[in-house]
């Protein structure tokens, strides 16, 4: 009788188990979601105006700096405030990096390591402001499913480092179903262990249809209280850069 | 000859406060040319030690063109050591060891402090730097559960202590972020800035899991004695080939050295002055003793004594004065110094303050004593007693009987 009764509840969980998700079909491969992303995060030429702000613990701090990228490697940042660091510019060409100071009149060359490191002692890294190469040439990913995020149904992508080399050998993306920006990133170490968590909003739609969000929020995940928050009071895509800015004397005139 | 001493001796009790006076600045010299000798020459041991005992080792072995300032460890480059340079190892060396050093980030709450880690072999580390300067609280790590070894100055300023859960975060030798969550096993306080400031022992297996690599940055070495260091690297260097770098600790201190060669030498200009003023103060005295004692030596010229027995007489009141306080000075200087080879001085309230980093240098100020040292500051202030009353007592020599008699 129990055997009875039991026989058609293991056949539904039987069918449960072998059939697909029920909008697995559905899914878009992460190659197609990577290269919207990549359309709207990746550019040519770009100009931006933003204010940073560090909060460490009981102490915050803002920054206000006009940026300029050209392509994947090449860009040049100026800081116009606070006072303190007013003037203080940093030309990044390809693979080198160099760092003016005016209050000591003096240009110095950042190494490797140093570009992986905070800025202005912020969650944000040299490479992770200056950089703006495309996730799918970097990383693997595979759609690991939907979930909602600031109440927007969002892909969940995983993204695993094809190279090595990559600062995050693993990423786990929340990615706008209708916007394709990635509006939480959770950034690991090769142990696995999660390291920052990178939020973006204030979506905006530029010419071309490309979209950008305006503001990025950076909390380190190991240092508890630590927290960084990018906000873009101007962005242009697509401009004409003289090629000045990406030379020493744009980063050592007076 | 006694007959002079006794003279020589009576003359200078006889005006006793001016004596006195006159050779107090040789005393004060002598006493800060001994001390500061010893003082000096101890901070040098404390860089040879401390580079020897610490990062550097009699000899280390570390990949070319690496960098030598700042806080910068890359891991790119790892070695692989040749069989040539093994066989010269064997052959040379009292032992060598693999470390790995590395920038990470410690990471304890909401604080974090960049330091370098010091990635080392639990068991067999001792034999190249050993650890008798070592105040552990808590224990050494044995393996990579065990944890970190923290430096008693980054402890401190991270407030944390033996048992606190800290975040280890560093790079692979590809270049990728990592992190472990590590205890503290112990902190240590080596007497060394450049460790206890800024430095983690992390067990090398931990490190490999880290950097995601087991071969080491680093290979410190240690020889029967410091001396050999430059033969040894001599023979190491055909043997590794391109690629590598050879450093002794001569080399790796010689900067710290230099700046020591600089303070020897404002420490004798300063000693120098002080004994030039003595000079004139012991001249002074025994110019005045002469014309004071016109008669006397009329008298003693008169009675038979030699001219050269009147210099001798004067130099002799001049030479005693620099014994005397030659060994006064040595003396007082002798017994600070031992007193600070004994009883070192606590720098590390400075080291916390302006020092780290690279500068491998001791906190405890230990003074280099030998009881020969004290000879050449004795010898050296009868020499200047004597080269100051040289001219007065050649002045008193010179004087004739019946003129002496008469001018008194």
């Amino acid at each position: 009788m129990r055997a009875v009764l039991l026989a058609p509840l293991l056949a539904l969980l039987a069918s449960l188990w072998a059939a697909p998700p029920a909008r697995a079909a559905g899914l878009p491969t992460a190659e197609a979601i990577l290269s919207k992303i990549d359309a709207n995060l990746v550019y040519e030429t770009r100009t931006a105006t933003m204010t940073m702000t560090v909060e460490s613990g009981k102490r915050t701090r803002s920054y206000s700096m006009v940026s300029y990228g050209r392509g994947e490697s090449d860009s040049a940042m100026e800081y116009l405030s606070p006072a303190r660091d007013k003037g203080t510019r940093m030309l990044k060409l390809g693979e080198e990096m160099w760092t003016y100071l005016p209050s000591i009149d003096r240009t110095q060359k950042i190494s490797g390591h140093m570009l992986r490191q905070g800025m202005m002692g912020s969650d944000v890294s040299y490479e992770d402001m200056l950089s703006a190469s495309a996730l799918r040439e970097r990383y693997d990913a595979k759609v690991t499913g939907e979930d909602v995020v600031d109440g927007r149904p969002v892909w969940k992508l995983e993204m695993t480092a094809r190279d090595p080399s990559l600062t995050y050998p693993k990423r786990v993306s929340w990615i706008d179903q209708e916007l394709y920006i990635p509006l939480k990133q959770e950034l690991y170490a090769l142990s696995g262990m999660l390291l920052k968590t990178w939020t973006m909003s204030e979506i905006r739609e530029y010419p071309g249809g490309r979209r950008f969000p305006a503001r990025m929020e950076i909390a380190d995940a190991l240092k508890k209280g630590s927290r960084t928050v990018i906000v873009f009071t101007e962005l242009k895509f697509g401009v004409d850069l003289v090629e000045e800015v990406f030379s020493m004397r744009w980063l050592e005139r007076k | 000859m006694s007959f002079l001493l006794r003279l020589a001796l009576r003359n200078l009790v006889r005006n006793a406060r001016r004596t006195v006076l006159s050779t107090s600045a040789i005393v004060v010299g002598v006493f800060y040319l001994v001390l500061g000798q010893a003082m000096v020459g101890g901070v040098e041991e404390g860089i040879v030690r401390s580079a020897e005992d610490g990062l550097t080792g009699h000899v280390l072995i570390r990949a070319a063109d690496y960098p030598d300032e700042g806080l910068s460890h890359p891991v790119d480059v790892l070695l692989d050591l040749p069989e040539p340079a093994r066989a010269v190892l064997q052959e040379r060396a009292r032992a060598s060891v693999p470390r790995t050093l590395f920038v990470a980030t410690l990471v304890a709450g909401a604080d974090s402090l960049r330091l370098r880690g010091i990635g080392f072999d639990p068991v067999e580390d001792v034999k190249v730097f050993p650890r008798e300067t070592w105040k552990v609280d808590g224990k050494v790590p044995a393996t990579a559960e065990d944890g970190v070894l923290l430096g008693a100055g980054a402890a401190a300023m991270l407030g944390i202590g033996p048992g606190t859960r800290v975040v280890l975060q560093t790079r692979t030798h590809a270049g990728a972020l990592n992190a472990l969550e590590v205890p503290v096993s112990g902190i240590v306080s080596t007497g060394n800035i450049a460790i206890d400031q800024v430095s983690a022992y992390v067990p090398h297996a931990l490190v490999a899991g880290l950097i995601a690599d087991p071969r080491p940055s680093h290979f410190g070495v240690r020889l029967a004695h410091r001396d050999e260091a430059p033969a040894v690297a001599a023979a190491l260097a055909p043997a590794l080939g391109d690629g590598f770098e050879v450093v002794t600790w001569e080399e790796e201190t010689r900067e710290l050295l230099r700046m020591q060669k600089i303070r020897r030498r404002a420490l004798d200009a300063f000693v120098g002055v002080l004994l030039l003023m003595s000079s004139f103060g012991i001249a002074n005295t025994i110019l005045m003793a002469a014309h004071e004692r016109v008669r006397e030596i009329g008298t003693l010229r008169a009675m038979g004594l030699s001219r050269r027995g009147v210099l001798a007489l004067f130099l002799m009141e001049g030479g005693l004065m620099g014994v005397v306080s030659g060994l006064l000075g040595a003396g007082l200087g002798g017994a600070g110094a031992w007193w600070f080879s004994v009883h070192p001085l606590d720098l590390s309230e400075m080291g916390a303050k302006g020092m780290g980093g690279n500068i491998q240098f001791s906190t405890w100020l230990y003074a280099r004593f030998d009881p020969a040292m004290l000879v050449a500051p004795v010898l050296i202030s009868v020499a200047v007693a004597l080269l100051a009353s040289a001219w007065p007592a050649r002045s008193a020599s010179r004087m004739a009987p019946a003129e002496a008699v008469r001018a008194a």
